[in-house]
């Protein structure tokens, strides 16, 4: 009964994005031309989610590119930007991970850049980091995590390699560089970082394994192997860790594990096909206060969200450009407020969705 | 009162980009960017009124398209004072002019595009075989109309139509050139029954007067022509495939105050089946009923010119070959073939049977690649009686040794027959470079060279070329050295080597010529970019009595810093150019340049 309901408001989100969307579409983005006959702006109505029992998710903004996080810009740099053309920002070009530090920065990984794309939106602050040259060169950062001293995390799934960067995006060192310049995974995808207990988990897509590691990299266990059973991965990729459960996306079996710390089975949810509750490309993933699991599903460009023992609560986006649809949508990441951050990544952008769960319910601050 | 005229502009120029977002109605789209520079500019020379002053040059990009880019779209591309050819520094001169090109029904069953271009003052080449090429600088026009019809079960018809004009004169000497054509193409292709069919239709005409730089008359030709074509192919049994060609085209030509014409009609066929996957067999035949008109064309195409009207005998060629080649191992494929060959020409007959037997090899060896062809031709000609053994080889190597990378290749070839019975080729080539890093430094070095002599009449050319680079993470050097001995014709685009000349009278050019250059480049620092180079050309020219010795020289320095969208420029430019044969005075032009650019992405 609670399924149907929010299915029925779904539905009717669906319809308000829609129009929503072509509301957007017709103000005035950065970059467009001006229409000649162009209508006063309207203002912007935020796309709200309502769910069972007071909880809600509400779309909070999008965002793309390095000007979007830089201040406002005053006479004598505009006057600038007149005469000598404005600066050359950063934007993303295919981004695909995502993940936020305790300082509220949100980091993206872009693979097409290739780099790290840091958005400090609170300081106003914008910082892209690479590192494209010497047998260490980061060729195709993948997933991306953080630790307690925001120390970032990059898996880069073709070198083979993790290049950990300081929170100011200096390169620090660079786990599994072997001595001729090769990395030591076959395709290093999801990471996750344990600073309690001082271990990094990895998943090694090709190898059907996650490797556990201590904070200089070596490896002190691995768990997994090819196959459909409990415990067993075919293709797996993303990774989360949350609380003291690995979430881990077992993209071949269509299906999410969740494993305790030392790789002990612990249950899992989805299944192939089409309809509410499958998946079929499923990428990132997540989970809220209330401990539901947020599953991206880059073919039907939905985000699905289930609670413990499987069963589907609702899914929102759709394929388009709107505000809450999506394109090849891919990383995933929910913080300490309950904001859920999405890779939007064919759009180039990142979406940004609040989750108001009911013991919150109001808690304010915005990006 | 003329600088403030300019700086006006430049200030309007400037302030465009608030104003200049245009309204876009509901079926038009347009994306117009521009480059508008501004600066200090001098020159000095020899064949020039030295001068200096401010200059303000510009070029503008105007796309777009009309209800869909598949319905209609469009390119305008206007240019001023902009150097087109060698540097944005203005090295030599400023050049204006203008680029369009309109596409419609792009995506249609009936495409279609018309294209115009003009320019003024613009730089171009005159070359000479192996030498840095001779700069002239001229005007010239384009206009070219296309269209084309794709219905389905229907031929697919394709017409394209071009003229042109170009005329220019040569720094450092009193010598004028021009040239200008008219081209239709008509092409036609229908698939039926299995059958491939092709036909055609293309008419040109040529008039190109030629600089007195090398010849000591002031020359003129005359070209026009027709041809019509028709073919076709069809797949037949065991993977294989047939097919017949016939084609008839009419020429005339004026050179000299001599006219030759005549008309060539030529049939091929050949038939390729694969019997097992590893085994081809093919069989080809050729003739023509004008083997003399054949050469004539051979030379026009290449770009020279025949001096004299040709013997009015009849002239032929029969060809008919036989293949066979069978795949040994993957790496191994072997191959026979049988050739009789039938020709007239100048009034004498000649037969020759030649027999060739093929090996190609590759696989990895010692660490490498290797791969290699050696033919064996043995040549009985009717007339003579005598027999000749003929060779085709070449072997290409590619290694990595520790952090080289080696990489060599050579070929011989000893009696090749050439498109005239009686006429044969000998020679040889090979190309040697090496690479390595070292450290932060990586060096690289190539040397190149070929000879080749034809047997009979005792045309050849030799050339050789040396380069050597050396780049580190923000600077590079670079040097080259290049030199070139031989026979060629005369054309309207410089002087061109001609494979084979054969027997007709042209314009024998012996030339020898040798260049040196050296080249540096600088990225100290983002967005700053520095460069220099220097090149030195000599060559001699000699047709028949008349001999010349020739020099070019250029030397550009070039600094450029971006600014967001704007770059700040200077530079500096030496060249000189000179004829020995030529009354006038060689070309000594130098100029000094510093400004600033802007970019402009206006909607």
């Amino acid at each position: 009964m609670v399924q149907l309901l929010l299915e029925r408001q779904f539905a009717n989100w669906g319809s308000k994005l829609l129009v929503l969307a072509t509301i957007g579409s017709c103000l005035l983005l950065p970059g467009t031309a001006v229409a000649s006959k162009q209508k006063t702006p309207q203002p912007v109505e935020v796309p709200v989610l309502q769910l069972e029992g007071g909880r809600k998710l509400v779309f909070e903004r999008s965002f793309s590119y390095e000007r979007e996080a830089k201040p406002k810009r005053g006479f004598w740099n505009r006057l600038v930007d007149v005469i000598a053309g404005e600066p050359e920002f950063h934007s993303m070009v295919r981004p695909y991970a995502v993940v936020s530090d305790s300082k509220g920065r949100i980091i993206v990984t872009d693979p097409g850049a290739p780099g790290l794309h840091i958005f400090d939106f609170e300081q106003q602050k914008y910082k892209f980091v690479s590192h494209p040259e010497g047998k260490d060169s980061m060729r195709w950062p993948q997933c991306v995590s953080v630790d307690a001293q925001d120390n970032i995390y990059v898996t880069d799934s073709d070198a083979g390699k993790i290049f950990v960067f300081d929170g100011g995006g200096k390169l620090r060192r660079v786990i599994g560089s072997l001595k001729g310049g090769e990395g030591m995974f076959k395709r290093p995808t999801g990471i996750a970082v344990d600073s309690a207990a001082q271990r990094i988990y990895v998943t090694d897509t090709y190898r059907n394994q996650i490797f556990v590691m201590d904070m200089q990299g070596s490896v002190l266990a691995k768990f997994g192997k090819n196959g459909a059973g409990n415990g067993e991965f075919n293709f797996p990729t993303e990774l989360r860790l949350e609380g003291n459960e690995l979430v881990v996306v077992d993209a071949m079996n269509f299906r999410i594990q969740v494993l305790g710390k030392d790789g002990a089975f612990q249950y899992a949810i989805g299944r192939i096909g089409e309809g509410q509750g499958a998946m079929f490309r499923p990428k990132g993933v997540g989970m809220d206060s209330e401990g539901h699991l947020y599953v991206v599903d880059g073919l039907y460009n939905i985000v699905q969200v289930f609670d413990r023992q499987g069963q589907l609560l609702y899914y929102f986006g759709k394929k388009g450009t709107g505000f809450g649809d999506f394109q090849l949508p891919a990383g995933l990441f929910i913080d300490q407020k309950d904001r859920v951050l999405v890779v939007d990544s064919f759009n180039r952008r990142v979406q940004v969705f609040r989750y108001f769960a009911l013991p919150k319910q109001g808690a304010g601050g915005g990006l | 009162m003329h600088a403030v005229a300019m700086i006006a502009a430049m200030i309007m120029a400037l302030s465009l980009r608030a104003n200049a977002q245009v309204t876009v109605g509901d079926n038009v789209s347009m994306n117009l960017n521009a480059n508008a520079s501004f600066g200090y500019t001098a020159d000095y020379g020899s064949t020039i009124v030295s001068d200096h002053g401010l200059n303000f040059g510009g070029t503008a990009d105007l796309t777009g398209s009309y209800y869909t880019p598949s319905f209609l779209n469009f390119d305008v591309n206007p240019y001023y004072n902009q150097s087109r050819a060698n540097s944005t520094s203005q090295a030599i001169s400023d050049s204006s002019g203008i680029n369009t090109n309109v596409q419609l029904f792009s995506g249609s069953h009936f495409p279609g595009s018309v294209g115009y271009s003009r320019s003024y003052n613009s730089l171009g080449t005159f070359g000479v075989p192996g030498a840095v090429d001779f700069t002239t600088h001229g005007n010239s026009s384009g206009f070219n109309v296309g269209w084309g019809v794709n219905l389905p079960d229907y031929p697919d018809l394709a017409f394209n139509y071009t003229q042109g004009h170009s005329d220019y004169s040569i720094y450092g000497a009193e010598a004028n050139g021009n040239n200008s054509f008219h081209n239709l193409n008509t092409h036609a292709t229908y698939r039926i029954a299995g059958f491939n069919l092709v036909g055609g239709y293309i008419y040109n005409q040529n008039h190109s007067e030629y600089p007195q730089i090398v010849n000591n008359e002031m020359q003129t030709s005359d070209n026009s022509g027709n041809s019509f074509s028709f073919g076709g192919n069809h797949d037949i049994g065991w993977h294989g495939n047939a097919a017949a060609h016939f084609s008839h085209s009419n020429f005339s030509s004026d050179y000299l105050q001599s006219s030759y014409s005549g008309a060539v009609n030529t049939v091929d066929a050949n038939v390729m089946f694969h019997p097992k996957e590893t085994l081809t067999l093919a069989s080809n035949m050729y003739y023509t009923d004008n083997l003399v008109g054949t050469l004539w064309q051979n030379i026009v195409t290449t770009g020279g010119v025949v001096r004299q009207s040709t013997p009015g005998q009849s002239s032929s060629s029969f060809d008919i070959n036989a293949l066979a080649a069978y795949n040994v191992t993957q790496h191994l494929i072997t191959s026979g073939t049988v050739d009789r060959r039938q020709q007239t020409y100048f009034g004498k007959s000649y037969g020759s049977n030649t027999l060739t037997g093929t090996a190609s090899y590759w696989n990895r060896l010692l660490g490498g690649a290797l791969s290699s062809v050696l033919a064996v031709t043995y040549t009985n000609v009717d007339s003579t009686g005598l027999s000749t053994v003929g060779l085709l080889s070449s072997l290409t190597y590619f290694r990595r040794v520790g952090g080289w990378e080696l990489n060599g290749s050579g070929n011989y070839f000893q009696n090749t027959q050439t498109m005239l019975i009686g006429y044969t080729t000998s020679g040889f080539g090979f190309t040697a470079s090496a690479g390595r890093k070292f450290g932060f430094l990586h060096w690289n070095a190539s040397a190149g060279g070929s000879r080749s002599l034809l047997n009979k009449s005792g045309y050849g050319t030799d050339t050789q070329n040396y380069t050597t680079g050396l780049t580190a993470k923000w600077i590079g050097i670079s040097g080259t050295y290049a030199k070139s001995d031989g026979t060629a014709l005369f054309g309207a685009t410089g002087v061109v080597p001609t494979p084979n000349p054969g027997p007709l009278p042209v314009d024998i050019i012996n030339y020898h010529s040798h260049s040196y250059g050296a080249g540096l480049g600088l990225n100290p620092f983002k967005r700053f970019t520095a460069s220099a180079s220097f090149s030195r050309a000599f060559s001699d020219t000699l047709n028949g009595a008349l001999g010349s010795h020739n020099n070019t020289e250029s030397a550009v320095v070039h600094l450029q810093y971006q600014f967001r969208q704007m770059w700040f420029t200077a530079g500096y430019s030496k060249f000189v150019q000179g004829f020995s044969a030529s009354t006038s005075p060689p070309a000594d032009v130098n100029t000094y340049f510093f400004g600033v650019q802007r970019w402009f992405n206006f909607f």
